[in-house]
């Protein structure tokens, strides 16, 4: 503590006037104190805990920056896995597409097409099935082309519903015109698509009812 | 009319904030009221090719409370710029309690989505865009918190929260956009786009839900602004006590040094 006891007494803080003088000048020492008073202590001690918490949330943003780097490609589109069929080989990634036609129990798999764009893929999926997996909904399936490559199997299986809480398009004009990707004709199949349907047969694939 | 605002000496409520919580109240219940039984549920005749069943009731509770979360961190931002140009206090103390009413927010969004995802994705939670970047939006806040609470200088703080309030809102802006930028589970837009895809009593529904739910974010920024406010008169009147502690004992010392050594 420093006190100046030497000033002139005229020169001192009165009571109505807080001493503003500088330290040099015999004013108030005002250097925060380094002993841990009740009050020095609890300060400390959440400016150490919010340190804490800091240094926590950082390694979280990491974690998370670490956890999403797919998350900018997080599916491909069926015509866009057929197209980089060669180059995914067996990798595993997703497949988004809207399921096609009546899903057929094989076993323990349940097999279904999804298609977009016009081209469709055959999906053989082994595992649980969310509650709202249906026909005319786009799903999400999690897997890799089987090693003949003629269908997809899949043994995560996400079903990616729709934006639309309006009452469903019962005109099929209107459901086109609303959802041109999803819709797949005979015409627009492509041709490899026909081909991984397995039959060998130009299969169609059509709209399932909704 | 200033006395309908003046708050209580014990507590942060005012009659005006008790007039807001008495009507509040039974909006929410009426709100609860409508959600959960009145509109119709996702099946039937009249169902959409989502067929959600019971399940989209949850909506009238997700898409609000995440409307109020954006709004939130929104007045966040502005009360931020706001303090960075004006330097007063009450800015600060507006960034800092709609910062942490924004966070509550927040998790309730995570939380209620989690729960969506679960029965209707089949997941608890994905790594996708819209997920991954509300995460963010949410440790980034809580981050905000932490600073506040880091820096013990009022000023120091009240600049260094504010240009974080500020930068952190530019993720807002990509949660609500990570739809339509990149691809992932998570469904686009309903209703913030030129045709909202949805209609009837489940639109109505929506609509009520959002606006109780703004409304309950400003019955609590009343409390909690009122809160801050007096926790930092508190913090003020901790300096001041300490500031007198200090004279208390610069003038012992000094009626005591002429008896000592020097």
């Amino acid at each position: 503590m420093v006190v100046s006891p030497d000033l002139p007494s005229g020169s001192r803080p009165t009571a109505d006037e807080p001493d503003d003088r500088d330290l040099d000048e015999g004013g108030l020492d005002l250097t925060p104190r380094t002993s841990s008073g009740p009050t020095g202590g609890r300060s400390s001690g959440r400016r150490w805990g919010a340190l804490a918490t800091l240094l926590v949330l950082a390694g979280v943003l990491v974690f998370i920056v670490v956890q999403a780097r797919g998350a900018s490609l997080y599916y491909r589109n069926a015509d866009e896995a057929v197209a980089q069929q060669e180059e995914l080989g067996q990798d595993r990634f997703r497949l988004q597409g809207v399921v096609v036609g009546e899903p057929v129990e094989e076993g323990t798999a349940k097999v279904f097409d999804v298609a977009y764009n016009g081209v469709a893929v055959t999906v053989r999926h082994t595992g649980k099935e969310p509650a709202l997996f249906k026909p005319g909904l786009p799903v999400v399936a999690e897997g890799s082309w089987n090693a003949a490559g003629t269908e997809f199997d899949s043994d995560r299986l996400l079903v990616k519903h729709t934006e639309d809480y309006k009452k469903a398009d019962v005109d099929e004009q209107e459901y086109e015109e609303e959802h041109p990707d999803r819709v797949v004709d005979d015409a627009d199949v492509d041709e490899s698509a026909s081909a991984l349907l397995g039959d060998g047969s130009e299969r169609s694939v059509e709209r399932a009812a909704s | 009319m200033t006395a309908l605002f003046r708050p209580d000496p014990d507590g942060t409520s005012s009659r005006g904030s008790r007039m807001y919580g008495y009507a509040l109240l039974p909006a929410v219940l009426l709100f609860l009221a409508v959600a959960l039984f009145i509109s119709p549920p996702d099946s039937g005749p009249d169902a959409s090719e989502n067929s959600m069943g019971e399940l989209v009731r949850i909506m009238y509770v997700h898409v609000p409370v995440a409307v109020a979360c954006y709004t939130a961190f929104f007045v966040t931002a502005a009360a931020s710029v706001l303090y960075l140009v004006r330097k007063t206090e009450g800015w600060d103390t507006l960034a800092a309690a709609s910062a942490e009413v924004g966070v509550v927010f927040t998790v309730l969004t995570l939380a209620t989505g989690s729960i969506w995802g679960h029965i209707a994705w089949g997941t608890w939670w994905e790594w996708d865009p819209r997920l991954t970047s509300t995460l963010l939006m949410l440790v980034v806040y809580v981050g905000y918190l932490a600073l506040r609470r880091a820096v013990i200088d009022p000023v120091v703080r009240a600049k260094r929260a504010a240009v974080v309030g500020l930068v952190a809102f530019a993720n807002v802006p990509i949660v609500h956009y990570s739809v339509d930028w990149w691809r992932g589970i998570h469904q686009p837009a309903t209703i913030s786009r030129l045709d909202p895809t949805i209609d009837g009593m489940k639109l109505f529904a929506l609509m009520f839900g959002m606006i109780v739910a703004l409304a309950v974010y400003g019955w609590l920024m009343i409390h909690r602004f009122r809160l801050q406010f007096a926790e930092n008169q508190l913090e003020a009147k901790g300096l001041d006590l300490a500031l007198t502690e200090r004279r208390a004992e610069a003038s012992a010392g000094s009626l005591a040094a002429p008896k000592g050594a020097s």
